[in-house]
């Protein structure tokens, strides 16, 4: 069985996603119909196609992280690298890759793989550990637009890892004290240090946690949806990305951008989805070659 | 232990403004350049570019000598007529390219740090933030006035009263205050009376040249300001003659040596040095061995605004990596028509009035949109320097036009001179993405032909 391998290197977390170089075993795979799509159904992605992915931390040393997580794929397909056709790196750390035939940007991969996920989706918001992005994908999911976050943490995983930290949880934590919330404290600030602050400030006031999470989550969207404005939003909209696994602050921003945002079951590993799809074609693009 | 670099930084800043002060650094500076020239090989590998960075030098050295070893100089801002001032020989100074200079050389976070300890904001554009702790820090000599525009950028008369009202409050290390002329250029809307607006740049044009008399301590000799006007036509005319044939073999001569063109755009005008630029870029694209890029898999870009000036790989890796070609830049264009000698006063204030970048932005939209067809462009990238209300103001606006006409744009928030406050990497994904996605138009573009 050949085999075919997308690595995503980001600045928080690595994924490795493994599928076959050419298999048609997945092509009955159902689709999501526009009825699951006007329901906001997140949950019909085509993730079966997929053998084998892992998630590990990046922390502080690449090379580590990513041999573990590919071990850790491989090991759950029960499959050897040397079976592997065909390697596209993506994300921060890709060009760190040496074995990888080909490099491609997150933009495009999480494009690619939010496309094959939800073919009808005309808009990819990606909110990542250090950058946040928002895709405009034409109709066969190639980038028509994009725009990423400034230099500024506002908006992107990390300054929400750090309000969870200051209100003593994690990211997933923080979403279930949202979803308590009857209403929301106002956090104005949008830089992440300024935002730490506030957030010690209104716990010293006596607002509850959950008050000041969904506040949190509610600045967040805010930011993200004033990113999508500059590039146009049409939906569909799809969420990828660490921070969507949560699906608090996809209603939110679903809320504001006036539709429902589809989340797909794994909105960590669509980049390293896209990936492999790209080094799919690649191995295809090289049999028809030969042939 | 301090790096290799940060040692030869520190010499630098120590002994560099010293050195510049001697009349021997510059005869020994021309003599290498010369030598330079000489020992290179005709038909050498040398890229197309080279000899044109050689006469932008010689303009750079000028400017240098006339700060520092003969007090001639006179701080300008970007878009004041240069020409002007060669007429009474002294030298123009645009103080913006002294910052991006001092960026260029890893220098600019010590400037800034000071204009920071003076209360000039960090939202403030960095070029001026930087010339004023250049000034202040002594670094650069006092010129013998300041002359300012307040077309297109008003950081830079704000910046030249700053330093005029430290040094009439004794608070500057000098004793006698550098005198500020300020034009004031009038915004044009589509409906306003060109004739009587060109009548009231010229008139303030007569008034600098005044204020330039006394300054000199003679009269302006008409015979000089009409030579800096035929000498400022004749680099237009080679310029023109440059971009057109740009216009056939994009590419021909790097992004790195045609956006450092704007030093001459912006200080050069009015001179021979000038003439010699552009005649010379003229002559490297006729006979370098132009790639027929306009058939070929690279794509074209236009650069919008000014590019970061300190140490970086955005041109370099969108050339030799990423499979484009800076087409065009929009601050090159030629878009004023020649000076009338017989009427210089007011064909100078037409060149002030007729930049595409003053009055409302869709001036600078519709000169865009002409020069992505002249140049036929496939994207468009504009690096907004934090501060800049000229870039940043308009880029939407602009995004959505070029959108409209099948172009993608790329806009970076950046710092062109502040290096901290550019994070490499990121910026190199957003360049990647971008020609991602013209590579992947060009596809897509050819399997629909075939």
């Amino acid at each position: 069985m050949k085999l075919v391998a997308g690595i995503d290197i980001g600045s928080l977390s690595t994924e490795v996603v493994l599928m076959e170089a050419n298999s048609n075993r997945f092509r009955e795979a159902k689709e999501p119909g526009p009825e699951h799509l006007a329901a906001g159904n997140p949950r019909l992605g085509r993730l079966d196609s997929i053998l084998a992915f892992s998630v590990v931390l990046t922390g502080a040393n690449i090379q580590k992280a990513m041999e573990q997580a590919l071990e850790a794929a491989l090991g759950k397909a029960e499959v050897d690298f040397s079976q592997v056709e065909a390697v596209v790196a993506t994300g921060y750390g890709r060009r760190m890759v040496s074995f990888a035939q080909r490099t491609v940007t997150e933009i495009t991969c999480h494009g690619q793989g939010a496309h094959y996920l939800f073919p009808q989706a005309r808009t990819v918001i990606d909110v990542g550990g250090q950058d946040s992005k928002v895709i405009r994908l034409g109709p066969t999911g190639e980038v028509v637009d994009f725009v990423m976050n400034d230099k500024c943490a506002a908006g992107t995983g990390r300054f929400l890892e750090v309000m969870a930290r200051a209100l003593e949880t994690d990211i997933v934590g923080l979403h279930r004290l949202a979803d308590r919330a009857r209403q929301a404290a106002s956090i104005s600030s949008t830089c992440t240090v300024f935002a730490e602050s506030e957030v010690v400030s209104l716990i010293a006031q006596g607002r509850s946690r959950s008050e000041i999470a969904l506040g949190l989550l509610q600045s967040v969207a805010a930011r993200i949806a004033g990113l999508a404005g500059r590039v146009g939003v049409e939906p569909p909209v799809v969420m990828t990305g660490g921070v969507a696994k949560s699906n608090g602050i996809a209603r939110i921003l679903g809320d504001i951008l006036g539709t429902p945002i589809l989340v797909p079951p794994e909105p960590q590993i669509v980049g390293a989805l896209g990936a492999a799809l790209i080094a799919r074609r690649m191995v295809a693009h090289e049999e028809t070659n030969i042939s | 232990m301090a790096s290799f670099n940060s040692v030869v930084r520190n010499q630098l800043v120590r002994w560099g403004p010293k050195m510049l002060g001697y009349r021997f650094t510059y005869r020994l500076a021309r003599w290498l350049l010369a030598l330079s020239r000489a020992l290179e090989p005709r038909g050498s590998s040398r890229a197309a570019g080279w000899l044109t960075a050689q006469a932008m030098l010689d303009l750079a050295l000028d400017q240098a000598e006339a700060a520092y070893a003969q007090g001639k100089a006179i701080w300008t801002t970007a878009f004041f007529p240069t020409e002007l001032v060669y007429a009474f020989d002294f030298m123009p100074l645009p103080i913006e390219v002294v910052a991006a200079v001092i960026a260029s050389m890893g220098l600019a976070p010590q400037m800034l740090n000071q204009a920071d300890r003076e209360w000039y904001s960090h939202d403030l554009c960095s070029f001026h933030r930087c010339a004023y702790g250049c000034a202040r820090l002594g670094y650069l000599p006092r010129p013998r006035a300041m002359l300012s525009s307040s077309a297109i950028c008003d950081g830079g008369p704000k910046l030249f009263r700053n330093l005029e009202h430290l040094e009439q409050e004794g608070m500057a290390a000098s004793t006698s205050a550098p005198a500020h002329f300020l034009l004031d250029v009038p915004v044009l809307t589509g409906t306003d009376d060109l004739t009587s607006a060109v009548a009231y740049v010229a008139d303030q044009l007569k008034e600098a040249s005044a204020f330039l008399e006394e300054l000199a301590g003679h009269r302006l000799s008409l015979e000089k300001l009409k030579q800096s006007l035929w000498l400022s036509n004749q680099a237009r005319q080679w310029a023109v003659s440059a971009n057109q044939l740009r216009q056939r073999y994009p590419g021909a001569i790097s992004g790195q040596v045609t956006l450092n063109l704007l030093a001459v755009v912006f200080g050069g005008f009015g001179s021979d040095r000038a003439r010699k630029v552009y005649q010379t870029l003229y002559q490297e694209i006729a006979s370098s061995s132009p790639r027929p890029t306009r058939e070929s898999e690279l794509s074209r870009l236009l650069w919008l605004h000014v590019p970061p000036y300190y140490p970086h790989d955005i041109i370099t890796s969108l050339e030799k990596e990423l499979g484009a070609v800076i087409a065009f830049e929009e601050l090159n264009d030629v878009y004023w028509p020649p000076l009338d000698l017989e009427r210089p006063w007011e064909s100078l204030a037409h060149k002030v009035l007729a930049h595409p970048s003053y009055g409302p932005p869709v001036r600078r939209l519709e000169h865009i949109l002409r020069l992505a067809e002249d140049y036929h462009v496939d994207g468009v990238i504009q690096y907004s320097n934090w501060g800049c209300h000229q870039a940043g103001g308009s880029a939407l606006m602009i995004q959505q036009a070029l959108r409209e006409q099948g172009l993608p744009m790329l806009v970076i928030d950046g710092d062109c001179v502040d290096p901290r406050d550019q994070s490499p990497e990121q910026v190199r994904t957003r360049l990647e993405s971008f020609m991602e996605v013209l590579k992947g138009r060009q596809q897509s573009e050819v399997s629909s032909r075939h």
